[in-house]
């Protein structure tokens, strides 16, 4: 046979090449702006997100590098309780919720290669569904002398992907509205830019995942550089947001304590820690379901390669080295931030 | 790496056969022609039969080769367009890559995975059970109208995954019912053939994003070590990610293990003994 490049075509098609759009979905706004945007886009018009999401035998890495956008109506369940694999910050009303499948990104550790059939990104377009449910659920919290905390970035990159579905935006406004929400975004991303033309709002936590560079462009492939993170979460902090820094997953790489330790001093050098919110923490870990679906798939990480404990469902480093590595963090950051703004998982 | 085509007709077939220089292949019941790698069965017309041959030549290779991560798989055939000849830009001889493939008897639709890029332009695909009238052009949504791609694609994809199956499809009509002359049909798919094998080449370039750091000779040590401990499934699971680490961790290729492809084991504590030293030499922690 003979070659494709005789046919002068690369032979893969680059991402968002094709958007399935439910039936339902075509009449939303966001559709409609989305469609506009890749005008070059093949459609295919679909009865139900799952019937292309959820087909047997996809390969998720190798749809990662021609992801598809499916546009869909989300039908229930716009608000999900957190999880015990996240830090709750003593707050009783822990929500997430699900905007979006998928990222942008692909971290060689990130559980949705485990959790999804596909890695193609499904936008739910009835943001409006979702403001509702939120606001029943303000109503009905269980501790009223608190916020309702609401994690809008949980299982995605939001920020990452604002210029194509600007939902960050559209939330840090619905919270201006709700006095009772204390919305957390959380990103890789150095996209702050995006939504930098709104006032800040004590309303909304943006959240920066901080990396040691050396992980950052070996691991989380197409995320911001340590670097342009620490710009980005400059910036918010000069114009006033509440900044959240995670120190999480913390990964026991090679030298892992000489790259964390670096890690919490370059933070310190350029972010003023007095004028962080708070610092997150926590070892690698997954639920074990998830991990071992993605090593199936995934031979070529280390990452996944290393001693693991199963406690419960939640696979994780053993006891001695979670502790010893949680211990050493909180040690490292209670000296700059002090003990009482770090949340740890242990 | 192979090629694996399900054709109706054989008037459809011809040209294909003699592109690719096949040779009809004895050893089957079903009309299979093929060389080397690449593999041809014609079908029959209709979704049944269609997917009845699929299956058979995909169960009788898939069987012969450790891993499948390589084949492809490829529907080509004529149909019919919803659209009237004189309406619009779609013309007898166009062709199309299907990128929704709907059952009308059941309403159900299914996607391959296009990640491959081609030549082809694309379409919807409607398979009906009979030939359909022009007067019925509005009851399936615009596009190709065939009889054989939704029973291909379900038996397709109950072995390999979406984005290694391809439909494609030459408009022989618009629906008028009448009947096409076999050396027309030929022609018709003749003329797809520079893009059909382009659409082939970009299939087979596609791989399944799961590569393995260890390599065939590795897994192949690593077996010949299972059969001569006698090593359990899981255990065997265990030496092949204990492998994995080793490599992934150091960046160097496995120790010698060769050693451990010649003892002899007689009882489970001396296999255990055994695995227990393999897992000492392959630890990195
Ligand atoms: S940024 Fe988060 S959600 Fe996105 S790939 Fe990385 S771990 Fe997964």
């Amino acid at each position: 046979m003979r070659n494709l490049s005789d046919f002068g075509a690369s032979s893969r098609w680059s991402n968002f090449s094709h958007l399935y759009i439910e039936h339902g979905a075509k009449e939303y706004p966001l559709t409609r702006r989305i469609r506009e945007r890749f005008a070059k886009a093949r459609v295919v018009e679909i009865d139900d997100y799952k019937t292309v999401f959820a087909r047997p035998r996809q390969k998720f890495q190798a749809q990662k590098e021609s992801m598809k956008l499916i546009l869909a109506v989300k039908k229930d369940r716009f608000l999900y309780d957190g999880s015990g694999n996240s830090q709750d910050f003593s707050l009783e009303d822990f929500h997430y919720n699900t905007l979006t499948f998928n990222c942008v990104y692909n971290c060689d550790y990130c559980y949705l290669q485990g959790m999804y059939p596909s890695a193609n990104i499904v936008v739910f377009v009835n943001l409006e569904d979702y403001f509702i449910a939120t606001r029943e659920g303000i109503r009905g919290r269980s501790n009223p002398a608190q916020p309702f905390y609401l994690c809008i970035s949980y299982d995605t990159d939001l920020l990452a992907f604002e210029s194509v579905v600007p939902y960050c935006r559209a939330w840090i406004e619905f919270a201006r509205e709700e006095p009772d929400l204390l919305i957390e975004i959380r990103t890789k991303s150095a996209a702050y830019r995006a939504i930098r033309d709104l006032p800040s709002t004590d309303r909304v936590i943006l959240a920066w995942t901080l990396s040691p560079e050396l992980v950052a462009s070996r691991y989380e492939h197409g995320t911001a550089s340590l670097r342009r993170r620490l710009e980005a979460v400059r910036s918010a902090i000069d114009d006033g947001w509440p900044v959240r820094l995670c120190f999480d997953p913390v990964l026991a790489v090679p030298s892992w304590a000489s790259l964390y330790g670096d890690l919490v001093e370059e933070v310190v050098q350029r972010i003023d820690p007095a004028e962080v919110h708070d610092v997150t923490v926590g070892v690698f870990r997954l639920s074990k379901h998830h991990y071992q679906r993605m090593r199936r798939q995934r031979k070529d990480t280390p990452l996944l390669y290393s001693e693991f404990a199963q406690e419960d469902t939640t696979v994780t480093y053993p006891a001695e080295r979670r502790e010893e590595m949680t211990a050493f963090m909180r040690k490292r950051l209670g000296d700059h931030f002090g003990e009482e703004r770090i949340f740890a998982w242990t | 790496m192979p090629v694996l085509l399900a054709i109706a007709l054989h008037a459809e077939a011809r040209p294909v056969i003699e592109r690719f220089r096949l040779k009809q292949d004895a050893s089957s019941g079903l009309p299979v022609f093929r060389r080397d790698e690449v593999w041809l069965t014609v079908t029959g017309t209709g979704s049944m039969k269609s997917a009845i041959a699929t299956a058979c030549l995909l169960s009788r290779l898939l069987n012969r080769v450790e891993r499948d991560e390589d084949t492809v798989l490829f529907n080509l055939g004529i149909a019919g367009h919803t659209l009237k000849a004189e309406e619009g830009p779609v013309s007898v001889g166009d062709r199309f890559l299907a990128n929704k493939i709907t059952e009308r008897s059941t309403g159900r639709s299914y996607f391959p995975d296009l990640l491959a890029r081609t030549p082809l332009a694309e379409s919807v695909v409607t398979t009906v059970e009979r030939p359909l009238d022009r007067a019925d052009a509005g009851t399936v949504e615009p596009g190709l109208v065939d009889m054989e791609a939704a029973g291909f694609y379900q038996a397709a994809a109950t072995f390999l995954p979406p984005h290694r199956i391809g439909c494609v499809k030459v408009v022989s009509d618009h629906l008028e019912t009448r009947r096409l002359d076999k050396n027309r049909v030929s022609e018709l798919i003749a003329g797809t053939l520079d893009e059909f094998e382009a659409a082939v080449e970009a299939y087979r370039s596609i791989d399944d994003g799961e590569p393995d750091v260890l390599t065939d000779a590795d897994l192949q040590l690593v077996g010949d070590i299972r059969d001569r401990l006698r090593l359990t499934a899981s255990r065997h699971r265990m030496l092949s990610d204990l492998a994995r680490s080793y490599k992934l961790h150091t960046g160097s290729d496995l120790p010698d293990l060769t050693r451990f492809t010649h003892v002899s084991v007689n009882t489970r504590q001396e296999g255990d003994a055994q695995f227990e030293r393999l897992r000492g030499i392959l630890s990195v922690e």
